[in-house]
């Protein structure tokens, strides 16, 4: 009965990976997560490269970085897997109602969802390393010979699958301490654990060595790095030999340890918290509640404008699961700007002093980024409704030219995505920057804002939060390496470009010109597409996949 | 009597091979409370959706105040409050956020949507709970936040799909004179209900839909005239019931103890 109930859960909840109340009529949630497995495919083909174009004949530093590599990219990804799915360790309200009054035990359904979780992730290993797990094992085995070379398989695949489970258990451990709290305070509290977590994982992933020798081994900073523990786990697996070897079974020796207390933590932290949080899933909703009585001391336009980016606002600071989303992209940029800010102190702050070390190309890509990612963060979870069906509200009350919503759109955006880091970047370039270049940078970085702003709007008839989602219509494995093989170098040309300006009278002035400019081209081809028959839209579809030309014949 | 201002005719609305509504036609007038009647599946919450332009129909023309509603669409929305059959709202808003966005949405004047919002929460027992999440409501104060956000313009034609669902009996006593009410001030109103008593008592034109189609439509005496039938749901047990109640029930009894 029990296993019969399992297997029922289990089907249940692996196919509710994807949130099936956002989807659009047409919505194929399979299509996003092939989508999403095509990525990371993409990203192990991508660490295939050097094989291919390089073939054999490596140093024994660079089999090691790029060993490092793979142990700390698998990690990566499952870290960020599991605190994207951390709310999915716990059934949610409607599975505790409906399931509370069938006979299911509570470990039953607590096993059903730890295990989807757990395949989900294995099969997120499985993806990522699917070329990597093939090819480089080859190189990495220590001997010569068939069986070396099985070894490194082993040794590689083990490596990895143990890494991911070590991810997945301190997450799990960071969760279950967390619900032990009282459940508002739970609630309030996780999705700052989940940025911080975030920010943590990428931030390693970002600063930690990225090239992996002897004398890099041996330093206690990284000897305390996770990512490096399981890389001598590995090595150790894979049977090296050598002067390093009581550095690498020192390495390995931690790994097994750290497993065994993730392992354990969240074992217990969890069993201690599920039972309890259970019964406070039903009688506690998952909204955060107690803020509603502030009043807004500032009003956000007229009445479709004040309306709209008020709604989008209380929507992101209200709802967890977009939070957790914009929290994610939030983390890649602090991340980056992380990286910026070393590579700064690296690249001598100490030597020329902190001001003319400041005011340089690598602080403006800074900002930048964090305006993209800001901008492009909002637009990908505005795109993603909350409580779809009550968006009839918005279908009846209709009553304007679609360019009124659009400019309510605008405002929102403006508001809640230009604005905090406008106001964020102000603070620190006034702080850090001479007043005159710090004045001049805000401005071109308002006018990129709502370049960016206009930009996104360009063909988005959709009210913030209201609109259905279409899984795949995004083109994920496209965007993701659009972005990053184009963004960063394009923000650091632009950067360049913009410190030169900031330096001359006549270059800035055309910086202005040209941004307003395009601000005023973007602005335009938003406006050409509406028409006053244009209606905002409310369902996803599918584009269709006959195409009418409408010729006749006059 | 008042005068025609909503009229269906011969509406259409087919989902893949079957017909939700078939060729419907009535009419609503003012100062009448038009009550619209049928099984659960008859199409009544398919036909309010296409008058409130939620879903289009298929074919056929819905006009109001004589012209159809397609002409200005806008216009038309601005004339109506709608309450729909499931309390679907943003939980995430307390319930006073969720109205002032609809009467910002209806671009109301801030002041007077502020009094009215305030005496609406008043009147319909919401006020203490005004600043909490919709989430944490009970279906009844859902229900009666709907009804807030469907009467806040002062619309004229109001459609109320099940509005006593989930209310309790003060707040199902308030909003059946509150009907009434309205209708006195001429308003039109179409009200659909499974609760038959309450039709009787406050409707004076019934509309019966029987799988998609109008079997009935006349005033509540003509009907129990015509039929020689005593009271609604007699007549609504003649003409849309086709299940045995007794026979269904001792069936289920017997299946489950089988």
């Amino acid at each position: 009965m029990e296993r019969l109930q399992f297997r029922v859960l289990f089907r249940v909840f692996m196919l509710r990976v994807v949130d099936l109340e956002l989807l659009s009529a047409d919505g194929d949630p399979t299509k996003l997560l092939g989508q999403f497995a095509a990525l990371l495919a993409g990203i192990s083909f991508l660490f295939c490269l050097p094989l291919l174009l390089v073939g054999g004949g490596w140093r024994e530093t660079d089999l090691w970085t790029m060993e490092h590599l793979f142990v700390a990219a698998t990690m990566l990804a499952i870290g960020l897997f599991s605190v994207l799915n951390w709310d999915s360790i716990f059934p949610d309200r409607r599975d505790v109602l409906v399931l509370a009054p069938l006979p299911v035990a509570p470990r039953t359904i607590f096993a059903a969802k730890l295990s989807a979780l757990g395949s989900a992730l294995f099969i997120s290993v499985l993806a990522l390393n699917v070329f990597t797990g093939l090819l480089w094992p080859m190189y990495f085995s220590s001997a010569d010979g068939a069986l070396a070379v099985l070894r490194s398989f082993g040794a590689y695949w083990t490596t990895v699958l143990t890494a991911a489970a070590f991810m997945l258990f301190f997450v799990l451990t960071l969760l279950g301490v967390a619900s032990l709290l009282p459940r508002q305070l739970f609630l309030r509290l996780s999705v700052l654990l989940q940025v911080a977590a975030f920010c943590l994982f990428i931030g390693v992933f970002i600063v930690e060595p990225t090239s992996v020798t002897p004398e890099v081994l041996r330093e206690p900073g990284v000897q305390c790095l996770p990512t490096f523990w399981f890389f001598g786990l590995f090595q150790q697996l894979n049977g090296v030999t050598g002067p390093m070897q009581s550095v690498i079974a020192e390495l390995a020796h931690r790994a097994w340890i750290a497993l065994a207390i993730a392992a354990s933590g969240a074992l217990a932290t969890l069993l201690l918290s599920y039972f309890h949080t259970l019964r406070k899933i039903v009688e506690s909703p998952d909204i955060v509640s107690g803020s509603h009585r502030i009043k807004w001391p500032v009003t956000f336009g007229k009445s479709l404008q004040g309306a709209v980016t008020s709604f989008c606002l209380r929507t992101l600071l209200r709802s967890r699961s977009h939070r957790v989303i914009l929290s994610f992209y939030f983390g890649v940029g602090f991340a980056i700007v992380l990286a910026y800010v070393v590579a700064l102190y690296a690249g001598g702050l100490s030597s020329r002093g902190a001001a003319s070390a400041f005011v340089s190309a690598p602080f403006l890509s800074a900002s930048i980024l964090m305006m993209c990612i800001s901008i492009g963060g909002i637009r990908i979870v505005a795109s993603m409704p909350i409580a779809l069906r009550a968006n009839w509200i918005f279908r009846i009350t209709e009553l304007q030219q679609p360019s009124a919503y659009i400019a309510a759109v605008r405002r929102a955006f403006v508001v809640i995505s230009v604005l905090p880091i406008w106001l964020a970047s102000a603070v620190l370039f006034f702080s850090v920057w001479p007043l005159r270049l710090a004045l001049e940078h805000l401005l071109v970085l308002g006018l990129l804002g709502m370049i960016l702003v206009e930009a996104t709007l360009h063909g988005f008839k959709k009210i913030p939060f209201t609109c259905s989602y279409l899984p795949g219509k995004g083109n994920l494995q496209y965007v993701f390496w659009a972005c990053a093989l184009l963004l960063l170098p394009l923000i650091n040309a632009g950067a360049q470009i913009e410190m030169r300006m900031l330096n001359s009278l006549f270059g800035y002035s055309a910086l202005l010109v040209a941004l307003s400019l395009a601000l005023a081209i973007t602005r335009w081809r938003t406006a050409a597409v509406l028409t006053p028959t244009t209606q905002m839209q409310f369902d996803e579809v599918e584009a269709p996949e006959l195409l009418s030309l409408s010729l006749t014949r006059e | 009597m008042g005068f025609t201002m909503l009229e269906l005719r011969n509406v259409c609305k087919r989902y893949s091979s079957i017909a939700a509504v078939d060729g419907i036609s009535f009419s609503a007038r003012t100062g009448e409370v038009t009550g619209y009647l049928g099984a659960n599946g008859s199409g009544k919450s398919t036909t309010m959706k296409m008058i409130t332009g939620l879903i289009e129909m298929d074919s056929g023309e819905i006009l109001f105040d004589g012209k159809p509603i397609q002409c200005d669409l806008m216009a038309f929305k601005r004339r109506l409050g709608y309450v729909p059959e499931e309390p679907h709202l943003y939980t995430h808003l307390s319930g006073l956020e969720y109205l002032e966005m609809v009467a910002q949405l209806r671009a109301l004047p801030p002041k007077i949507s502020a009094e009215c919002i305030d005496g609406l929460l008043h009147l319909l027992a919401l006020h203490s709970d005004r600043d909490l999440p919709i989430s944490s409501y009970s279906k009844g104060m859902r229900q009666k936040v709907l009804l807030a956000a469907a009467l806040l313009h002062n619309p004229d034609l109001i459609l109320l799909d099940e509005p006593f669902s989930g209310l309790d009996v003060g707040s199902a006593l308030v909003l059946r004179s509150l009907i009434q009410e309205l209708s006195a001030r001429g308003k039109v109103i179409l009200f659909s209900s499974h609760e038959l008593e309450t039709v009787q008592r406050i409707c004076s034109h019934v509309v019966i839909l029987h799988r998609g189609k109008i079997v009935a439509d006349d005033s509540i005496e003509r009907l129990q005239a015509l039929m020689s039938l005593s009271t609604l749901e007699e007549i609504f047990s003649e003409l849309a019931v086709e299940q045995d109640a007794g026979s269904i029930s001792r069936q289920i009894a017997d299946l489950i103890q089988a």
